[in-house]
């Protein structure tokens, strides 16, 4: 006990600060990149929210002898995912950016600007291009674009005895109605469409946008002619229960309702679906977004995967990851997963052509891609994505006219806009 | 004594020993560090990822502050204002506080008649109190996915069971005037026995004798209940009532798996609201507003049930 007593309180508090500084001694820092590079190292880290890359990876390692530390994290997380170990200094050396990710991260100077490591935009596609740029400047490799369709299951129109239109047919807004209409009257929904970018995708289709000029954005014109048009059309439909209309936060999508044949008639439908869409359905085949009375052809949003070096990464062998993403033979694999290339020289390839003849809704795909209008760039896209998907609902739950709704998102697009 | 002297060995050992002596006045028991010690880890681990974390959150509230910023500017309380006047806000706090109403008005009343009818012990209460409990110590992620699917519009149980017997079934999850309701549901079948099992043992602790006098003074069942088992059970209702909303005002995981706040925030919580300002949109000076103001509110509000529960009862 006496022991005991002698422990006086300036050496239990000694005693407590020897232990954190002890434990704090611990935490040293793992592995960062070394930002530049320039020895060979022995992986490169790249993340992912898919695994497309995994056989690319492969191959990547075997011809260079630098293995792909390869790593997916669920796409509603990956965000939030980049931006901690950004802040920690811990990005990996390669990392793949939806369309809205890449003004952020280039804004934030994540990003290696691509052009002065050799990288030339014009070798891309126009809604490649566009995408994977900021201010001017190209901050990413697409090395897939994507567009957004309607999908039509053929048997199911025959059944309401419809007649199934060609592959390359541009709808119009008249023959969607009649279509969900008369399909409504067979199946037990119509037409299932997504509330939000199925909603953005039947604006664009219409002559309209979020934004006035999407690569130099200023002003928000979501509420205009264009726009007005387009909810009040869905809206009557919805009411009318012509339409089924997927809101956010549902566990099934519109893909979903389209594959177990609950609607026969979906939009939209990635292009990038073509493979799983295959697996549940024979007989069916894309068609364009129907365009609306203010526009003369159809359009939809252009994304794909845009692959970028992170500045706290490994530059060198980041880019000779990239640049390994170029290549025809990783091309070719990609066409598989159901992106197109991103690379205008892959458009002239023989495996090219062949996957259009062997592919028959790739022909559509190959029709709309070049009728994509890019996102916003801007490094507030994201929020103005989940702005407008979120604010539109109000007007097909009916607690708001399309006007108010719409020139309410249009006031928070400004706002993000000025900021 | 100089300000030196004060900082002397001696003076701090006086000032051990005068604290020693008061300890041993006031717990009649002998001062023994050694107890501070087994306690420190925790104190540790209490301050550095609670007091501290809460501390600095207040902090950050001041300020406009985003990972990557380049800098934090201070607002000073722009931030709480803008709260204030956020629609998205109101709408998340209107949607919480039903979402604890809810709770207090339905869970605590079914759970204390259910612990009433268990310490009845009638045949089949062990597998009863178990079948009742189970789902408190499943996972809140399970769960709410399991219930995703049962409200599925078309192949889930409720709208196949409902279809069955002529009822119209909705799209539970998918429209707004039934998407909190639904979560609201089946918070209350997973919640419900763990109010369940704190009533009865409140219950098990009342001494048989006041319901033998108040049989023998010919009081009927109600009477029973409500003169001796309600007054008695004061403390532990005090206490689930206090859990019930601490619970409540956390609501974010069946939020979050179940609709994703929609449709049109109509089932938005605090705490997803806090979530998606933080981790969504990297406002964390927005998101350590939100944090500070539920921290008020919940104190408040624990400080006005223990002024209203805190006098005993005594027979």
């Amino acid at each position: 006990m006496d022991r005991i007593n002698i422990i006086s309180r300036r050496k239990m508090l000694k005693a407590s600060g020897v232990a954190v500084v002890g434990g704090l001694a611990g935490c040293t820092d793992g592995d960062g990149g070394d930002g530049g590079g320039g020895s060979k190292p022995d992986s490169i880290t790249f993340w992912d929210w898919d695994d497309h890359y995994t056989k690319p990876a492969q191959w990547f390692e075997e011809e260079h002898g630098v293995a792909i530390d390869y790593q997916q994290f669920p796409f509603e997380d990956y965000v939030s995912k980049v931006i901690s170990a950004a802040s920690a200094g811990d990005l990996p050396d390669v990392m793949n950016s939806s369309v809205l990710w890449v003004p952020r991260f280039a804004s934030q100077d994540l990003a290696v600007p691509l052009e002065e490591h050799g990288f030339n935009p014009d070798d891309y596609v126009q809604a490649g291009k566009r995408n994977s740029s900021y201010d001017g400047s190209l901050y990413a490799v697409p090395t897939y674009v994507d567009c957004r369709l309607m999908a039509v299951n053929d048997d199911m129109f025959k059944q309401a005895g419809l007649e199934v239109p060609e592959r390359t047919y541009v709808p119009s807004w008249d023959d969607f109605e009649t279509w969900a209409k008369e399909l409504n009257k067979e199946f037990e929904y119509g037409a299932s469409i997504d509330s939000g970018e199925g909603f953005d995708n039947f604006v664009l289709a219409n002559g309209g946008h979020w934004v006035d000029d999407p690569l130099d954005p200023s002003e928000a014109i979501i509420n205009n002619q264009n726009g007005l048009e387009t909810a009040k059309f869905l809206k009557r439909m919805r009411d009318e229960d012509a339409i089924r209309m997927r809101l956010s936060g549902s566990d099934q999508g519109v893909v979903d309702d389209f594959r177990s044949k609950t609607a026969p008639l979906a939009a939209y439908v990635g292009s990038w679906d073509l493979s799983t869409v295959n697996e549940s359905i024979e007989n069916w085949r894309y068609l364009p977004m129907p365009k609306g009375p203010s526009s003369d052809s159809s359009h939809s949003w252009s994304a794909g995967n845009f692959l970028l070096a992170t500045k706290q990464g490994n530059t060198d062998w980041a880019l000779k990851w990239l640049e390994f993403t170029q290549t025809d033979r990783v091309q070719e694999f990609i066409l598989g997963t159901g992106g197109f290339p991103g690379l205008k020289s892959i458009y002239d390839k023989d495996f090219f052509t062949q996957f259009i003849e062997e592919t028959p809704n790739a022909k559509t795909i190959k029709q709309e891609i070049s009728n994509t209008k890019a996102f916003p760039s801007h490094p507030k896209s994201g929020d103005m994505y989940t702005t407008v998907h979120n604010e539109i609902e109000s007007v097909w739950e009916g607690q708001d006219k399309p006007q108010e709704g719409l020139d309410r998102i249009a006031e928070k697009i400004n706002g993000m806009l000025e900021s | 004594m100089t300000a030196k002297d004060s900082y002397s060995v001696e003076s701090v050992d006086d000032a051990v020993t005068r604290f020693r002596t008061y300890f041993d006045q006031q717990t009649g028991e002998e001062f023994d560090p050694w107890w501070y010690l087994i306690v420190l880890p925790k104190v540790a681990i209490l301050v550095t990822f609670l007091m501290i974390p809460f501390i600095a959150a207040i902090g950050i509230s001041l300020f406009e502050w985003s990972p990557l910023a380049s800098s934090h500017p201070f607002l000073g309380f722009d931030n709480y204002v803008t709260l204030f006047t956020d629609p998205i806000f109101h709408k998340s706090v209107i949607n919480t506080v039903g979402y604890s109403a809810s709770l207090l008005l339905i869970d605590v009343p079914i759970a204390l008649g259910l612990a009433v009818l268990l310490d009845m012990n009638l045949r089949g209460t062990k597998f009863y109190s178990t079948a009742i409990f189970l789902p408190v110590v499943t996972s809140w992620v399970v769960v709410s996915l399991i219930w995703t699917w049962i409200y599925n519009p078309d192949f889930g149980a409720l709208n196949l069971f409902l279809g069955w017997i002529g009822l119209p079934t909705l799209d539970w999850l998918n429209n707004s005037d039934t998407a909190l309701a639904a979560i609201i549901a089946m918070s209350i079948w997973k919640h419900i026995g763990f109010n369940m099992v704190i009533f009865l043992a409140g219950l098990k602790g009342i001494p048989s004798t006041f319901y033998e006098a108040a049989t023998m003074d010919g009081a009927n069942r109600w009477q029973k209940f409500r003169y001796i088992t309600l007054p008695l059970l004061k403390p532990t209702s005090f206490l689930v009532i206090i859990l019930t909303m601490i619970f409540s005002f956390r609501f974010f995981t069946q939020v979050f798996v179940m609709t994703g706040g929609g449709p049109t925030h109509s089932s938005y919580s605090i705490m997803f609201y806090f979530y998606e300002l933080g981790f969504s949109k990297f406002k964390m000076g927005l998101a350590s507003a939100v944090g500070v103001i539920l921290f008020i509110g919940v104190f408040a509000l624990s400080l006005l049930q223990n002024h209203y529960f805190e006098d005993d009862v005594d027979y």
